[in-house]
């Protein structure tokens, strides 16, 4: 249970979510094995989960089990590649205008709901305005903000009417699109009440067959799907409370697909299934991090937070906690994104000596009990973080130790999801705390560290920008970022944004871990992406089977 | 007798309703706010109001006590916050699953306990005695998860003779595979389960046997009845164990409640479907109205349970009386 809470409340978190997706203009498939045959169809894959999905309604589910379902059920307007860009999905094309403020969609004509009802341009519509709904209770309403009207001049075209030029949109309509005509019933403050969130009907390669509630999910192929596949007939999830039972399972071979082993675990399990299953390292689209507070006595000179960056062994978490399965994160874009500023970032290698000159230099001075002061304050710092990750705990002990010996006193005081949520970051109170932030594929990160998106006059959080971080050029850039529609001129903003957020640091950045992902060799054109497995309408099984 | 019943089931209508009150005011004074975990990171606190006040907890926390009240006095428990599936269903869907795990478990713990206690208690200080007085240690101090993951890598990978988890073969059922091939594979799937809480719990029921025997057999009567040259069978079986039996018996009724209670231990190892997963999925979630059905019905059940063994202790031990 444990496990599978931290997958629950850590999806809380989660800014955008689409596993799975994607389409034809992936590079080419890397299958397991003999990628020369032909795709059969039949046969059956089993997965492992760990905690049981909430919802199936893409637009009000946060958890990352509910979205595994969802984006096989459902389909989108568009969906992103393996390289987390965006290309079509329900929408066959689409126009933005000059001024980027109308972005037109061409749909796709044959396409039909699971219960055999057209699908048509309405369905959309119905979708976006639930979402920009005051009454609407899920997590996307800030995803839609930008869009001030929906039109629909036909059955296949969808218009989208824009305040300003906005260059994520597209990588916000990832998110599925929900039948009209079985949601219209209930009213929008209503919507998780609808049966058709429990038994979902969608436009999606596989359609819904049962769920049994803590034990498993069953879907089946859509033989309408309007692309290419599917070709497994089955698609089963088996629900795990447990990761050593699940990896039991996987080596039994209950199991065909296990993400995220642990890293205790990986030397074991590659000696045992190296032979039978393709082992994939799955780099996470986040990282881990410690926010520091920006307007903190101790934390508002950049120095120290230098100082801090030079002075944590981020190397040795990444090869003692993590077991080598991951990397140090240098700024806040992922490696897998086509913005990553990469080399050109200061790589902050570990040297306590220079942290200490940083912090002297700073004018925190040692004191006679080892603690550094100024003016008359310790050096006494409060970090918070949320109960249940042991990866992040034994992490933050490294940075514990390594910060004591900069001559840093630290607290590290885990704090239950729900209550370190109201008490300390919806309200942005807080010295410094640890967690870890899951991406979305565009760039674009105005909510994270713009000033506007930090705490309003009424003292109000009112991004994700909780540090308040604020740097006149970098919110500039982060401005600009958001209208220029030229993706190589976009690279070269976001590549200057993490340069300054490299340099200026509102966070310590640790890391982003890359669990592997075991997957039975049975299992054929299978496309590794940024999202582990992607595009399963196009497995197959070797023999159909049989 | 039946005053006294009317009386008691009366006396149970303030208790429960003091146990409600207890339990909604500790759900809404705990830290941390259903709201901030379904709103958006960054809502606004208008946005929060406003999503406060579709789900009716704006108003002040005794009008909310009072309506939820009225509800459940109508048998209407009211929806999750997360799921927006009603309560009831949430919950029946798990019970029948906690249920029979239980209940199996009651069983073997009765079935094996009660004569290990009596051999141990006739062979005092034996070398079964001092053997089952350990295992009694070990099943205590032994962590059920410990024991559980034990039995999955051995029983369930390496010899392959059980399931390793859940409650049976997907697909496997009555209707495809016939009764007596579903009858084995769920029993497969219950044994390694109902074995781990069974060791850990027996130690309990055993002991107890154990002493209650011990104080039987110096009892005048059973020599009394060893003295009349009766058979040592008919002493032990027919004297001394029915009288060393009262105590347990009314042990039963105690344990009724946890019949329904979930255990997420064994949950989470065995991927079992139950209720102990759910309600701590909601405890953590702030999911109110789950945490608050699933705690009345809990003591609903040990109120009820306590009265049982009251009424349990007329039946077995004729020299009380209730009036």
């Amino acid at each position: 249970m444990r496990k599978s809470l931290i997958m629950a409340l850590a999806s809380v978190m989660i800014l955008a979510l689409f596993l799975g997706a994607c389409g034809p203009e992936a590079p080419a498939p890397s299958g397991n094995g003999g990628g020369a045959d032909e795709p059969v169809k039949g046969g059956q894959i089993v997965f492992g989960m760990t905690g049981d999905p909430v919802i199936f309604n893409p637009i009000l589910s946060t958890d990352v089990p509910s979205g595994n379902i969802n984006s096989r059920v459902y389909s989108a307007l568009v969906r992103a590649n393996a390289n987390m860009e965006p290309i079509g999905d329900l929408a066959e094309s689409w126009t933005v205008s000059e001024d980027g403020l109308v972005w037109t969609f061409k749909l796709k004509d044959n396409v039909y709901w699971h219960d055999g009802t057209k699908f048509t341009s309405a369905d959309v519509k119905y979708t976006y305005d639930a979402i920009r709904h005051p009454d609407y209770l899920g997590i996307r309403a800030t995803d839609f903000k930008p869009i001030t009207k929906v039109e629909t001049p036909d059955d296949l075209t969808v218009e989208l009417y824009l305040d300003a030029p906005y260059a994520p949109i597209l990588s916000k309509l990832v998110i599925g699109i929900i039948p009209k005509h079985l949601f219209e019933t209930t009213e929008i403050g209503k919507m998780k009440e609808n049966p058709a969130n429990m038994e979902p009907i969608g436009t999606g390669p596989y359609k819904f067959v049962t769920w049994e509630k803590g034990q498993y999910i069953m879907l089946e192929a859509n033989e309408n799907y309007f692309g290419e596949g599917p070709y497994i007939d089955q698609i089963i999830w088996k629900f795990y409370g447990d990761n050593q039972v699940m990896l039991a399972a996987l080596e039994k071979g209950d199991i065909d697909y296990m993400g995220a082993i642990p890293p205790d675990d990986v030397a074991r399990i590659t000696e045992a299934l190296s032979e039978t299953h393709e082992i994939r390292p799955i780099t996470q689209n986040g990282y881990t991090y410690i926010g520091l507070k920006q307007t903190d006595p101790i934390f508002k000179d950049k120095l120290v937070r230098q100082a801090l960056m030079y002075g944590t062994n981020r190397k040795q978490i990444v090869d003692d906690v993590l077991m080598g399965h991951g990397e140090v994160v240098n700024a806040n874009l992922p490696r897998l994104s086509w913005a990553y500023a990469g080399d050109e970032l200061n790589p902050y290698e570990y040297n306590p000596e220079k942290a200490k000159e940083l912090l002297d230099e700073a004018g925190w001075k040692l004191g006679a009990d080892g603690i550094r002061e100024k003016d008359g304050n310790k050096m006494d710092v409060k970090l918070l973080t949320s109960t249940g990750n042991k990866i992040l705990e034994a992490a933050l002990l490294i940075t514990q130790q390594n910060w004591k010996d900069l001559g840093i006193n630290v607290t590290v005081e885990y704090i239950e999801w729900a209550v370190l949520c109201e008490q300390y970051l919806d309200v942005a109170k807080f010295q410094s705390y640890a967690l870890a932030w899951s991406l979305g594929i565009d760039p674009d990160f105005y909510l994270f560290f713009h000033s506007d998106a930090a705490v309003n006059e009424k003292g109000q959080l009112v991004g994700f920008n909780d540090v308040e971080f604020k740097n006149d050029r970098l919110d500039e850039l982060l401005e600009l970022g958001r209208t220029e529609m030229d993706k190589d001129t976009r690279k070269e903003i976001y590549v200057e944004a993490q340069k300054i957020v490299n340099e200026e640091l509102p966070y310590v950045f640790l890391y982003a871990n890359s669990s592997p992902a075991v997957m039975h060799k049975k299992v054929q054109g299978v496309t590794w992406g940024y999202a582990g497995p992607m595009f399963p309408e196009l497995w197959w099984i070797k023999d159909g089977g049989n | 007798m039946l005053n006294y019943i009317g009386r008691r089931l009366i006396q149970m209508i303030p208790l429960l309703i003091g146990i409600s009150i207890l339990n909604f005011a500790i759900m809404h004074l705990a830290p941390g706010d259903p709201i901030d975990l379904l709103a958006e990171r960054n809502a606004t606190a208008e946005q929060k109001e406003r999503i406060k006040e579709l789900y009716g907890l704006n108003d002040p926390i005794h009008i909310q006590y009072l309506r939820w009240m009225q509800h459940v006095l109508k048998g209407d428990f009211g929806r999750s916050f997360v799921d927006g599936q009603p309560v009831m269903k949430s919950i029946l869907e798990r019970l029948p699953y906690t249920l029979y795990l239980n209940f199996l478990i009651m069983v073997v713990i009765y079935v094996v306990a009660i004569p290990v206690g009596i051999i141990s208690a006739l062979k005092q200080y034996s070398k079964f005695d001092h053997l089952m007085t350990s295992m009694a240690f070990l099943g205590q101090a032994v962590p059920s998860f410990w024991i559980g993951l034990i039995l999955i890598y051995f029983f369930g990978l390496k010899l392959d003779w059980l399931p390793i988890s859940g409650i049976g073969t997907i697909g496997l059922n009555v209707r495809t595979a016939g009764f007596w091939a579903t009858v084995v594979d769920r029993a497969a799937h219950v044994i390694m389960p109902v074995t781990v809480v069974a060791f850990g719990s027996m130690t309990g029921v055993a002991r107890y046997m154990r002493s209650s025997m011990l104080e039987v057999i110096r009892q005048d009567y059973v020599r009394t009845a060893r003295a009349k040259g009766l058979p040592e069978k008919v002493v032990i079986l027919k004297h001394a164990m029915r009288n060393a039996l009262l105590p347990i018996v009314t042990l039963l009724g105690a344990e009724l409640p946890l019949l329904f209670g979930g255990m997420v231990v064994i949950e989470s190892i065995f991927s079992w479907p139950g209720i102990g997963l759910l309600s701590i999925r909601a405890i953590f979630q702030r999911d109110y109205l789950i945490v608050m059905a699933i705690n009345m019905m809990g003591a609903t059940l040990m109120v009820l349970g306590n009265f049982l063994a009251d009424l349990l202790y007329v039946v077995v031990d004729p020299r009380i009386k209730y009036s």
